[in-house]
């Protein structure tokens, strides 16, 4: 058959299989449909398998007795779990490190990120090399750079605390991660340092985008420095920063390693945020109901801004 | 009206000089055009102007001030980009009336500015709209609106209807020469393309590698080239060349013959005294007008303009016959011959 016939034969037996066709499609979808199902089907296993069960078995326990040690605790908890959550005198202070913790260093690493990519965005002897070098503070596993801080931060032998001395900035030695006052700003900067470059180098892709025709155009308009800074960079940046901030927010709300391995919460709890709350409860007192109760919290807060900013971003594109 | 004075003025990045000393003098009202191949320096001598590049050597003066050092902003000259250079989160309006605010211009009277340029461009109805809103040709009258409204002392263009589409290229040239006639400030224009400069400049200079090859009205620099290089840049088709014997039976050692000044006629033999026999390779007919590109027996290739359509068989022999009174003589060097 060639193809004028079978081009021909399909259009003379349309009428016979309309209706067949029209049924089927109410019950059956269609092949394009059933290929997307086939092409989706693998992530949707490993999504349900890896993501959604176990978010789903930490609400249910939320809402259930449970305990790693003692096999006979158990049954439905209602809220019970929150409310003690809640009622924790720990609870408000680690809300409140965690606040601290969170914000002062998206700040700091935001502020840090954008000055050295404006920095990196101007054409300077060297600069693929310090592009390049930029980036190792985030490449260092979050243990080795925790434990190296820590042992130069350390008051005995830590150099840090050597050369403040020898400065003259320090009378002696301060502990900053064994005192309370500065344990968690320490941490805190500790994570600056640690967290920045990944701004750096996001906001620096995105400062080279932007065409030095508007530059130059708001410089024949007679905007100086600072107003072209504020009137073409930052509007620039304002994408890629509220992803960056938010990613980060969530990143830094949630981030249990850097602070345990520095000072696992201590000292006093004066570095208690809520994940190393979440921790104590079930991996010292056992308790997997009162965990999942304020994982789930906390995975409430953090899914709300998500969602906020999802709504920010269409908003804006509907504009 | 503002006249510009460029006096030795020289670029050089690195090792490299992009435009030696060169001296330019641009007439209050005037609408010059800078023409030239790719990387002939012109837009790099619109910008030493306009202050966003730095000058190697010699003056800058407008209106007789020297503004060689002076930043842009305090050089009264407004530029359309070849990209437009919107503000792209600025509405319209906001465009336009950006470098009022920068001059720090009531609100109020901002507002009334803009209306005005806007409703000069037809842009009345997009006031509201953001840059990406837009169609090119629209983004180029925002560009164009932002750079009246500030009434600057001189107005630069930089190849700015590169990016828009033939047809609205030429309603767009029209609206440019339109605009200067209305204002009467002075216009520098650069582009690549010999058509835009023809059709709008009041004085053409032609660049070449950083040097200046011609200066004059678009006629004189069409009919009386200065040399080889401006013969065969402006003029479309360009300008047929003989060199050899055909040129020196003609009287000089290079001859320059643009296609509407070459007449085909049946080959009657093998060459009168004033023809050239050859063969008909191909023909391109515009409707208007047709291009006979003709294989000459002494080797080189020419192309005739005919009016309307013209038929001839590819193959067919043919005598070229040039109209000796247009004919452009050169030297070997490619110099202009004045006789």
């Amino acid at each position: 058959m060639t193809t004028m016939d079978m081009a021909t034969g399909s259009i003379a037996s349309r009428p016979q299989a309309g209706i067949g066709r029209a049924a089927r499609r109410v019950f059956w979808p269609s092949a394009r449909v059933r290929a997307a199902c086939a092409f989706l089907a693998p992530v949707a296993v490993l999504v349900a398998a890896l993501i959604a069960a176990p978010l789903a078995g930490v609400v249910w326990n939320s809402l259930h007795h449970a305990s790693l040690i003692d096999a006979t605790v158990g049954g439905f908890a209602g809220l019970d779990n929150f409310r003690m959550v809640l009622d924790d005198e720990h609870f408000l202070p680690a809300l409140t490190h965690t606040l601290v913790w969170t914000i002062l260093s998206v700040a700091g690493e935001y502020a840090c990120g954008l000055a050295t990519a404006l920095a990196l965005a101007q054409p300077f002897r060297g600069r693929a090399l310090v592009r390049g070098l930029i980036i190792l503070p985030w490449v260092i596993p979050i243990a080795i750079a925790g434990v190296n801080w820590a042992w130069l931060l350390n008051p005995d032998y830590g150099v840090l605390n050597a050369w403040l001395v020898r400065m003259g900035v320090l009378a002696e030695p301060h502990d900053w991660l064994g005192r309370s006052e500065t344990a968690l700003l320490t941490v805190t900067l500790v994570n600056v340092w640690r967290s920045f470059p990944f701004y750096t180098i996001s906001l620096l892709a995105a400062l080279t985008s932007i065409p030095d025709d508007l530059y130059e155009a708001a410089a024949l308009d007679g905007a100086g420095i600072v107003r072209r800074f504020f009137v073409i960079t930052l509007p620039h940046l304002r994408p890629v920063s509220l992803t960056l901030i938010v990613i980060h927010v969530i990143w830094t709300a949630i981030n249990f390693d850097f602070i345990w391995v520095m000072t696992q919460g201590g000292p006093l709890d004066a570095t208690e945020t809520l994940p190393i709350l979440i921790y104590r409860y079930a991996m010292q007192e056992f308790d997997v109901g009162l965990a999942c109760a304020l994982a789930t919290l906390s995975m409430a807060a953090m899914a709300t801004l998500f969602l906020v900013q999802a709504l920010v971003v269409r908003a804006r594109e509907a504009r | 009206m503002t006249s510009i004075r460029l006096r030795q003025v020289s670029k050089t990045f690195g090792e490299k000089t992009v435009i030696p000393p060169l001296d330019l003098e641009i007439a209050g009202g005037e609408f010059v055009v800078f023409v030239g191949p790719s990387g002939c320096g012109k837009s790099t001598l619109l910008r030493l102007i306009a202050g966003l590049e730095e000058i190697s050597g010699g003056t800058i003066e407008i209106d007789g001030r020297d503004v060689s050092q002076a930043p842009p902003a305090e050089r009264g000259l407004a530029m359309v980009f070849q990209s437009y250079a919107l503000y792209p989160h600025m509405s319209v309006a906001e465009n336009i009336g950006f470098p009022l605010k920068m001059a720090g211009v009531p609100k109020a009277a901002i507002a009334g500015k803009v209306a005005e340029a806007a409703s000069r461009l037809n842009l009345t109805e997009l006031l509201e709209r953001r840059p990406s809103q837009l169609s090119g040709g629209q983004r180029q009258r925002v560009a164009i609106g932002r750079a009246i409204v500030r009434a600057p002392k001189a107005f630069l263009f930089d190849e700015p209807l590169s990016n828009l589409d033939a047809a609205l290229r030429a309603g767009m040239r029209i609206e440019i020469s339109e605009l200067h006639r209305q204002l009467g400030t002075t216009m520098i224009y650069v582009t690549h393309d010999q058509v835009e400069a023809m059709t709008m400049a009041d004085t053409i200079v032609v660049l070449n590698k950083g040097r200046i090859e011609q200066i004059g009205s678009p006629l004189e620099i069409y009919n009386t080239p200065a040399n080889l290089f401006v013969a065969q840049f402006i003029g479309s088709p360009t300008m047929n060349i003989l060199r050899g014997p055909a040129a020196d039976a003609l009287g000089a050692p290079v001859i320059g013959i643009r296609p509407e000044h070459l007449t085909i006629v049946p080959a009657a033999g093998n060459g009168t005294a004033d023809g050239l026999p050859g063969i008909a390779a191909l023909s391109e007919h515009l409707g208007s007008d047709t291009f006979v590109h003709v294989r000459l027996n002494e080797g080189a290739t020419v192309n005739a303009r005919v009016t309307g359509e013209f038929r001839i068989d590819r193959g067919a022999p043919v005598m070229v016959v040039p109209e000796r009174a247009h004919l452009h003589r050169f030297t070997a060097n490619g110099e202009a011959l004045r006789i």
